[in-house]
């Protein structure tokens, strides 16, 4: 039993020893693609994920983050560390606003936000003096309870928890290669095997597709011509062509210029190639594409 | 993972495979591609070129009724080859200026032109008719060709066939096959007595003229790769003999002083030797026999009936139908003799081969049960197709760049037979007009 064991183990000792070698030996071509967190849901979920609140604060521009944000520049630390400051006086003020008349709240209150409106004042008839005094001491804290749920949105950049997030974060000497004067929207382009800035392969595919379509080789060609032409495509940003494409490569055949003039024919006819994502335009500003209609006919 | 020693053998193998996995991750490195993209396009569709054939310009007024019949066979011979689509002219946004011109490329661009034809006809003041063309990439913004020829005012259905073949060849990069003409029995009468006279027509089916009087019977006319002279059989009173005729003088002389029947005759690819069956007791077996020495050659030598030869387009080799093997199948052997290997194995009986000008394929005419077929294979007899398949189709002929063949066909009860084509990959099946039932039709290789 223990000698069966023994030779099992060393067995496959050998045998992932030999994996060990073969794997170092022949690297893997497959390139490391970034994964996709994928979260799956019911129609019930995503219909009230999307049916959306119609009480919720409107987004201010400042709130729509970026996926990364510059951290090489001071300007979050600034803003963070200051605000707090300035703020933690006024909520002082609130509290105490609470318990004090209004003409005393009024002016603190205006720089800082609605809630002190003039409603109040002008509620303020002689005639129906008592009751509207009334009134006015039980409306007077409502404005303060309607500046509560106000107050979030606006104090949001106050405790902004990327900001916080920024300052905490030590590793700021890795991050910094994203930063630049447009921000990254890139989640990997930190890490040694992102791919996210190149050319997705299914925008490549969708390229191909597309022009496949749009592709009538000339009826010259049969199975007999092997023949191929590759065309240096260049390309705007908005995915139309810059200029002509030019021929950089192809076989020597009579069939030729009528296969690169049928592939021009393809990419004038079908362009502009908006399945090209402009993030990417530096992958993709220069193609070349090879047109050969070898498999097409079977050879 | 120092101590291999672990008595549990299944930690041992999951920290084993970790490591193997930890290992063969570490060998994957990011290979980024290099400066420029490059992507492989392999597929497309073949699909119908649009194109626009404006009226020509005539030269004068009197000229302009011969300038609209060009742009209207131009028109039909391109429509016809399957591979254009010719855009109503209704369409056209655009009236042109005149042939030197250049068009205003997004009018023709809007109604999905891709290339566009502009030209002129002119009589010249010597008589002769001038012929001008320009072929225009409406994409690209580009001549593509431009041409411009002269001949006599008769000839100008010619003209608008050589235009036809040079827009032809420009956009599909092979040559074309409108400036050709078809030779063909020409058949009326009852059908207990029926007239069999042999005609030749351009391919459209214009210009029909008849090369025989009707008095023989005549069968299997063959062109010659100098487009003047036809071979074919004929009997009248003797035996069916083969003949050779000049179309042009109308010269006629036997091929060969055979004791027997010599039929299915065919020019070599070179025009030098007609090879042909000589009758041989029951049997008949292949002969080749040289025009100038009048040399004849024996091919095959077998106890069963070998005929139909067909020449490959390098002259290298033959194809033939034989019964040798019981039923008549097809068979390719060299042409200077040699072992002959049979290619047909489908069922049924294979007849008539006839080799593309192309190289590519042998065309056939396959009976099984009650239907005759033309089909395909290629010459090692892989990738056997059928093109058409009916009542009775027969006699298969390529057009001279063997895209499209010509053949014969019946239909039930019809009183006789019919010209029809049909390009290689079975599509595109066309009637051939032509004045009365006609059969046996041989496609001349191009004029020019």
């Amino acid at each position: 039993m223990r000698g069966s064991l023994t030779i099992s183990a060393i067995v496959h000792l050998v045998a992932l020893g030999m994996c060990l070698v073969a794997f170092a030996a022949q690297p893997l071509e497959a390139p490391a693609t970034p994964t996709m967190a994928v979260n799956t849901i019911s129609v019930k979920e995503f219909t009230e994920l999307t049916k959306g609140v119609k009480d919720t604060p409107k987004l201010k521009v400042d709130d729509i983050k970026p996926v990364a944000d510059k951290v090489d520049t001071p300007k979050p630390v600034d803003e963070v560390a200051p605000k707090p400051v300035d703020k933690k006086p006024e909520i002082k003020t609130d509290t105490s606003a609470k318990q004090q008349p209004k003409p005393d709240n009024k002016p603190d209150q205006k720089p800082a936000d609605k809630p002190a409106k003039p409603k109040p004042p002008d509620y303020k008839p002689d005639q129906i003096a008592d009751l509207l005094k009334q009134k006015d001491a039980t409306k007077q804290p409502k404005p303060d309870d309607k500046a509560s749920p106000d107050t979030p949105p606006r104090d949001s950049p106050q405790f902004n928890a990327d900001q916080v997030a920024a300052l905490l974060d030590k590793r700021a000497p890795q991050r910094q290669m994203a930063a630049a004067e447009t921000l990254n929207n890139h989640p990997d382009l930190g890490s040694s095997t992102g791919v996210a800035a190149q050319l997705s392969q299914s925008e490549m595919d969708a390229l191909q597709a597309r022009i496949s379509k749009c592709w009538s080789p000339p009826a010259g060609i049969n199975e007999s011509s092997k023949i191929y032409i590759v065309l240096r495509v260049a390309f705007k940003t908005d995915g139309s062509m810059s200029r002509e494409p030019v021929l950089v490569e192809g076989t020597a055949s009579p069939l030729g210029p009528a296969l690169a003039e049928s592939a021009k024919r393809a990419l004038l006819s079908c362009q502009p190639f908006t399945m090209l994502r402009p993030e990417h335009y530096d992958e993709w500003k220069e193609i070349e594409m090879k047109f050969d209609p070898r498999i097409l006919l079977g050879g | 993972m120092t101590n291999w020693q672990i008595p549990d053998l299944s930690v041992t193998r999951r920290q084993a495979l970790a490591l193997g996995a930890a290992a063969g991750g570490l060998t994957l490195s990011a290979r980024h591609a290099a400066a420029v993209v490059r992507l492989d396009i392999t597929e497309g569709n073949f699909q119908p070129l649009p194109i626009a054939i404006p009226n020509f310009f005539g030269g004068a007024d009197s000229d302009n009724d011969t300038a609209v019949g060009v742009t209207q066979i131009i028109t039909a011979n391109l429509k016809g080859s399957g591979l254009f689509l010719p855009i109503d002219p209704a369409a056209f946004l655009e009236k042109l200026a005149g042939v030197d011109n250049v068009p205003n490329f997004p009018n023709w661009r809007t109604i999905n032109a891709q290339a566009l034809v502009t030209g002129r006809i002119t009589r010249q003041s010597d008589g002769r008719l001038k012929a001008e063309f320009r072929l225009w990439d409406v994409l690209a913004g580009q001549q593509l060709a431009g041409q411009q020829y002269f001949t006599t005012p008769d000839n100008w259905r010619r003209i608008a066939h050589i235009i036809s073949d040079a827009i032809y060849e420009r956009l599909t990069g092979e040559k074309g096959y409108f400036d050709t003409r078809v030779v063909f029995v020409d058949e009326t009468g009852p059908k207990d007595h029926r007239i069999k006279r042999l005609a030749i027509m351009d391919q459209d089916g214009a210009n029909v003229r008849y090369l025989t009087r009707g008095d023989d019977l005549v069968l299997t006319p063959r062109f010659s790769p100098s487009t003047q002279e036809i071979t074919y059989m004929a009997y009248g009173q003797g035996d069916p003999r083969v003949y050779l005729l000049n179309i042009e003088t109308g010269q006629r002389e036997v091929v060969g002083n055979f004791p027997g029947m010599s039929f299915a005759p065919r020019f070599s690819p070179d025009g030098q030797h007609v090879i042909m069956s000589l009758q041989e007791g029951s049997n008949a077996n292949l002969f080749i026999m040289d025009l100038r020495s009048k040399a004849t050659t024996r091919l095959t030598n077998t106890p069963a009936i070998d005929t139909a030869p067909s020449y490959a387009p390098d002259g290298s080799q033959i194809c033939f139908e034989s019964d040798r093997g019981g039923h008549p199948q097809i068979y390719v052997m060299p042409a200077a003799g040699g072992a002959a290997q049979r290619i047909s194995f489908g069922d049924g009986i294979y007849s008539t081969p006839v080799w593309s000008p192309r190289g590519d394929y042998i065309a056939f005419t396959k009976q099984s049960a009650s239907t005759f077929a033309i089909g395909v294979m290629k010459p090692d007899g892989s990738g056997e197709r059928i093109l058409t398949e009916g009542f009775h189709n027969e006699g298969p002929t390529f057009a001279p760049n063997g895209r499209v063949i010509m053949y014969f066909s019946d239909v039930v009860g019809s009183p006789g037979p019919s010209l029809f084509t049909i390009d290689t990959a079975g599509r595109n099946q066309q009637r051939v007009p032509t004045p009365s039932f006609a059969s046996d039709p041989a496609w001349s290789p191009l004029l020019s």
